[in-house]
C-alpha cells in the first residue's frame, strides 16, 4: 500500500498542472464599492482565470493612490476539472471627487498580453461627519462612549433616490460607523419593509474612512428591495445588534501603576473587558413610489421594470413540417422579472404554437420556452421576438426585438393524414392529422382457415387426467429417490444388508429342506434345517453365527413361544444328527420340525420387520467382508 | 326347411349387400345433416368477401352458436363487425381472439387500429412486470400450462434420473438447473397471466357515444368518468343492471350493463 501511495499524489499534480496550462486564460477585474465618498477607501480585484503565476500589474490612476495588498490564489476541482487562478487585490484612495474609468489593466501572462474591461467608479464629495444618530436603545440606553468621550458607532441607511417606481429594484445600504469602540457579534441589519419586497444581504463588506477628523471602520450592508406598491412608503428604520466590549473598572490584581498598563494592553483587555450586547438603529427613510407611467406602454408590455437584454434560441433549425422547434428565450438584466410576462412573437404565421413555458427565474434572469410547430415548408424563418419593459432609470419603456432565426423546412417524411377504408357509411373516420396525402389504413384482411376448432368449455387443463398427472413426475422422483437410499444402505451397511435379506434367504433354504424331505434324505434335511435357523437368526439378530444365543434373543425381544421353538427344533435336529436316530424316529420328526422352524421364521418376520440400530453394548464386533457377503 | 333358388346368397353376397346399405345410409344421413362448422366457417368467408359483412356476422356468430371457437373465427368475426361499422363489438371479438392468438400479429395490428379509431389509449403493463414476466400475454394461457407442466414433468425425471444413475453425470445436474429455470419463468408469466387475464372478469364497451361511469349504481349517481367504444374495463362487481368496472388507471364507477359485453 505505502508503495502505491505516491500514485494519486502523481494524479493530483498531473491534474493541477496540466489543465492549468493547458486551459484559457482570461482576466477580469471588479472594484466595490462603486460608488463612494471621499475618503472612503476602495478595494480593486484582478482575477486572473487559468494561470496562477502572473505577475502583479502596477497600477498608475489618476484620481487614486493604489496599494497593492497581495495575491489571493485559488484551485478547485469540480467533475474532474482543474480551475486555478489568481487574484491580484489593491487598496485604492480617492483624491479627489468624480466620476473615474479605471482600465483596462494590462496583464501579462507567458509573453502574452491580456486587459481587463474597463470600471467606472463614482466619487462623491466628502460629507459631514455622521450625526450622532446611532440611538442605541434598550437594553443598553446609553451609547458606548470611548475614554475620549466621542461618538462611536452609528447606523446609516441609505438608498441612491428617494424617487422611486413600482416595481424597481432598488439597492439600499446599510453602513455601520465604528468609532474607537470594540464591538463583536454583529447581526445582520432588519428595517421596516411594509410594502417592500427585500433580498436578502450580500456579505458586508469592510472598510475605513476618515470623516471630520476621526477615523472610523464602517461596515457596508448591501441589499436590494422592490415596491410593491404606490405611494409614499417609509423605509427603515434599520436595526442592528452587536456586542460591544467595555473594559472593566479598576487595574491590576497587583494595584501598580505598571502592571494597571500591562494589564490595559490589547491582549489582556479581552479578557478584562465586559461584554454588553446593543442595539444601534438608524433614521427612516421616506421614499415616494410612482406608478408606472399610462403614456407609451406598449401593448406587449411584460411587466418588468429595470434594464434587460433577450437572448432568443431555436433548435432544430433543419426540420421537416409538423415537426416542433423549441424556442428558449432568456431575460437577463437587472430589475423585477418575477411577474413578467413571456416576449412574444411579432409574426407567428405559419406556425402552430402553443403556450409558453416559464422556467425558474434566478435573480435577475428569467428563461421561457416555447414550441413551435411549422405548417408550411415555405418558413425559412423563427420570427423576431420582442419584450417590453419599463427603464426607470431613463423613465420610459423600451421594447427588445430579437433578430429572425434562419430555419430549413423540409417536406413531411411520412404520411400525416389516414384514411380508412370501411365498407359501411356510418363507420367512424380518422382525425385527420394533416392536409397532406398519405398512406391509408386498414384491417388486415381475414384469414382463410378457421383454425383449430375447440368447444367452447372448460379447458383441457381443467380436466381430471390432466389433474391426475401432475403428482406423477412427483411420485417417480420420490421412488427413485428411496430406491437410491435403500440400495446405498445396503451397500454401506452389512447388519441391515444382513437383516433384509435373511427372510428370503432362509425360505430358498426351506425350500432345499423340502427337497431333502420329499428324497427321504434326513440327516440332510436335519442339518439343513438346523443351519438354516442359525443363519436366519444371526442375520436377523446381528448375532455371531455358530449357534443360538437364548439369552441374547430374549433381550431382543424375541417372544418365550418362539424360544420354546426355536430350543425344541434345535434339541431336535442335535439329537437326530449327533445321536443318530433310526430313520423312522428321523421321519416321525422331520414334518414337524419343518414345520417349527417355518413358523419361527414367520413369526420372527412379522414381529421384527423394523430394523433396529442396536445400542453399542449388544453390537458385536464387524466382521470383515461381511457388507460384501450380504450384498 | 330350403329357400329357393334365387333368394340363396351366394358366399359374401350378403357382406356385399350389407356394405351397399350402410353407404347408402351413411350419404342420405350425410345429405340430411346440418352443414359442420368448418363449413359455415367458409361460408362466412365468402359473405365477408362478397361485402355482405352483416351476413357474414351473423354466418360467424352461427358458427359460434355451435359451441366450437378458434382465433381465426373470433379474428374474422372482428373483421365483419369492424367493416359493418361496429368497432366495439370488433374490438371485443379481437381481444377474445387474443386470448387465443396472442402473438397474431395480423390480430395486433387489427386491434391497434381499431383502438387508434375509438381514441382509446391501451395501458402497457410496466417494465418491472415485462422484465419479471416476460411471456406473459404473449402465449396462450393453455400453451403456457402445457409449458409448465411439460417443465415441472422433465425437472423431476432429470432428478429421478440423477438419482437412479450410478455414476451421476455432472452434465445432467445442468439440465436440471436449466429447466429449474425455465420452470421459473414459464410459472411466473404463468401466474400472471392467470391473475390478470383468466382469473378475472373482463368486458369491452360496445355503446358507440361516450357511455358515463358513476359514482353509484343509479342514473342519478354523479358521473365519474367516461368510456368509450372499444375500451376495455375490469368487471368488480354486479348489481341488477349495473356493472362496477375498473378502468387500467385504477379509476372505478358504476356501468349500465347494457353498455358492455363480458370478454
Amino acid at each position: 500500500m505505502a508503495r502505491r501511495a505516491w500514485i494519486p499524489f502523481l494524479f493530483l499534480v498531473f491534474g493541477l498542472t496540466c489543465p492549468a496550462a493547458a486551459s484559457e486564460v482570461s482576466v477580469h477585474a471588479s472594484v466595490r464599492p462603486q460608488r463612494a465618498t471621499l475618503g472612503e477607501a476602495l478595494t480593486l480585484s484582478i482575477e486572473v482565470k487559468g494561470a496562477q503565476n502572473t505577475p502583479a500589474p502596477s497600477l498608475n490612476i489618476d484620481g487614486f493612490e493604489s496599494r497593492y495588498l497581495g495575491p489571493s490564489t485559488q484551485v478547485s476541482i469540480s467533475n474532474g476539472q482543474v480551475a486555478a487562478s489568481v487574484q491580484h487585490r489593491y487598496t485604492l484612495v480617492p483624491l479627489k471627487p468624480g466620476q473615474f474609468t479605471l482600465g483596462p489593466f494590462p496583464v501579462e501572462h507567458q509573453g502574452r498580453q491580456y486587459h481587463t474591461d474597463p470600471l467606472t467608479v463614482t466619487i462623491a464629495a466628502a460629507q459631514p461627519p455622521p450625526s450622532p444618530s446611532g440611538r442605541p436603545s434598550s437594553p443598553a440606553q446609553q451609547r458606548p462612549q470611548a475614554a475620549s468621550g466621542q461618538n462611536t458607532l452609528s447606523l446609516e441607511l441609505s438608498v441612491p433616490r428617494h424617487e422611486i417606481y413600482l416595481h424597481e429594484r432598488v439597492p439600499v445600504t446599510v453602513k455601520l460607523y465604528i468609532g474607537a469602540a470594540r464591538v463583536s457579534n454583529v447581526q445582520y441589519p432588519q428595517f421596516s419593509k411594509d410594502g417592500f419586497s427585500v433580498e436578502p444581504f450580500s456579505e458586508p463588506t469592510q472598510q475605513r474612512q476618515t470623516r471630520g477628523g476621526q477615523t472610523f471602520t464602517v461596515l457596508h450592508f448591501d441589499t436590494e428591495v422592490i415596491p410593491l406598491r404606490s405611494g409614499s412608503l417609509a423605509l427603515g428604520p434599520a436595526s442592528l445588534q452587536l456586542n460591544v466590549l467595555t473594559r472593566r473598572r479598576g487595574g491590576s490584581p497587583f494595584g501598580d501603576p505598571f502592571f494597571d498598563r500591562f494589564f490595559q494592553s490589547d491582549f489582556f483587555s479581552t479578557f478584562s473587558s465586559e461584554r454588553r450586547q446593543l442595539t444601534v438603529r438608524s433614521d427612516s427613510l421616506a421614499l415616494s413610489v410612482q406608478p408606472l407611467p399610462e403614456a407609451g406602454r406598449p401593448d406587449n408590455f411584460s411587466g418588468a421594470v429595470g434594464s434587460f437584454e433577450l437572448e432568443v434560441q431555436a433548435t432544430p433549425r433543419d426540420l421537416s413540417v409538423g415537426d416542433p422547434i423549441t424556442v428558449q428565450m432568456r431575460i437577463n438584466g437587472t430589475g423585477y422579472l418575477a411577474d413578467a410576462a413571456a416576449p412574444t412573437f411579432v409574426q407567428a404565421g405559419g406556425f402552430r404554437t402553443y403556450e409558453p413555458l416559464a422556467g425558474k427565474t434566478q435573480g435577475s434572469t428569467k428563461s421561457f420556452e416555447q414550441v413551435l410547430i411549422p405548417q408550411d415548408q415555405t418558413l425559412d424563418a423563427v420570427p423576431a421576438v420582442q419584450f417590453s419593459y419599463f427603464d426607470p432609470q431613463a423613465r420610459r419603456y423600451r421594447t427588445l426585438e430579437s433578430q429572425p432565426i434562419a430555419l430549413v423546412v423540409r417536406p413531411p417524411k411520412t404520411a400525416t393524414r389516414k384514411t380508412v377504408v370501411t365498407g359501411h357509411p356510418e363507420a367512424p373516420s380518422v382525425r385527420s392529422q394533416g392536409e397532406q396525402e398519405a398512406l391509408g389504413q386498414d384491417i388486415v384482411y381475414i384469414k382463410d382457415e378457421p383454425g383449430s376448432l375447440v368447444p367452447h368449455a372448460r379447458p383441457w387443463y381443467r380436466s381430471l387426467g390432466f389433474l391426475l398427472w401432475q403428482p406423477l413426475p412427483v411420485l417417480l422422483f420420490l421412488g427413485a429417490w428411496w430406491y437410491d437410499q435403500r440400495r446405498r444402505r445396503l451397500c454401506g451397511d452389512s447388519r441391515y444388508a444382513r437383516f433384509t435379506v435373511a427372510g428370503k434367504q432362509a425360505r430358498q433354504s426351506l425350500v432345499q429342506a423340502e427337497h431333502h424331505l420329499t428324497q427321504e434324505e434326513y440327516p440332510a434335511l436335519y442339518t439343513a434345517l438346523a443351519r438354516t435357523l442359525q443363519a436366519y437368526v444371526s442375520a436377523k439378530f446381528d448375532l455371531p453365527p455358530g449357534g443360538i444365543d437364548t439369552q441374547a434373543l430374549r433381550g431382543r425381544g424375541v417372544s418365550q413361544v418362539c424360544l420354546d421353538r426355536i430350543a425344541r427344533v434345535e434339541e431336535t435336529c442335535e439329537r437326530v444328527r449327533f445321536a443318530q436316530g433310526t430313520t423312522a424316529s428321523m421321519r416321525d420328526k422331520s414334518h414337524e420340525t419343518l414345520s417349527l422352524v417355518r413358523q419361527i421364521i414367520d413369526q420372527l418376520e412379522r414381529a421384527h420387520r423394523q430394523f433396529v440400530v442396536l445400542p453399542p453394548r449388544l453390537r458385536r464386533p464387524p466382521k470383515k467382508g461381511g457388507a460384501t457377503q450380504a450384498a | 326347411m330350403r329357400l329357393p333358388q334365387f333368394l340363396r346368397l351366394r358366399p359374401f353376397q350378403g357382406l356385399r349387400f350389407t356394405l351397399c346399405g350402410v353407404c347408402l345410409c351413411w350419404a342420405t344421413l350425410a345429405a340430411a345433416a346440418p352443414t359442420t362448422p368448418q363449413i359455415a366457417f367458409f361460408r362466412a368467408n365468402t359473405l365477408y368477401t362478397q361485402g355482405q359483412y352483416a351476413k357474414a356476422t351473423e354466418a360467424y356468430e352461427a358458427v359460434l352458436q355451435s359451441g366450437l371457437v378458434s382465433g381465426n373465427l373470433y379474428f374474422n368475426l372482428g373483421n365483419a363487425y369492424f367493416k359493418a361499422g361496429q368497432v366495439g363489438r370488433a374490438i371485443l371479438n379481437y381481444e377474445r381472439a387474443r386470448r387465443l392468438l396472442p402473438s397474431d400479429p395480423d390480430l395486433e395490428a387489427n386491434l391497434r387500429f381499431a383502438h387508434s379509431l375509438t381514441g382509446v389509449e391501451v395501458c402497457q403493463p410496466p417494465l418491472w412486470q415485462r422484465l419479471v414476466f416476460p411471456i406473459t400475454q404473449r402465449v396462450a394461457t393453455d400453451r403456457l400450462v402445457w409449458l409448465t407442466s411439460a417443465a415441472y414433468t422433465l425437472l423431476f425425471v432429470v432428478f429421478a434420473v440423477y438419482r437412479l444413475w450410478p455414476r451421476r453425470p455432472q452434465w445432467l445436474l445442468f439440465v436440471g438447473w436449466g429447466v429449474t429455470a425455465c420452470l421459473v419463468v414459464v410459472t411466473l408469466s404463468l401466474a400472471q397471466q392467470l391473475r390478470t387475464s383468466d382469473w378475472q372478469r373482463h368486458a369491452v364497451v360496445l355503446e358507440q357515444e361516450d357511455t358515463p361511469v358513476r359514482f353509484e349504481p343509479a342514473a342519478s349517481g354523479t358521473v365519474h368518468f367516461s368510456v368509450t367504444q372499444g375500451t376495455r374495463v375490469q368487471v368488480l362487481d354486479v348489481r341488477e343492471d349495473w356493472w362496477q368496472v375498473a378502468r387500467c388507471d385504477g379509476r372505478r364507477g358504476w356501468i349500465e350493463k347494457d353498455a358492455l359485453e363480458e370478454l
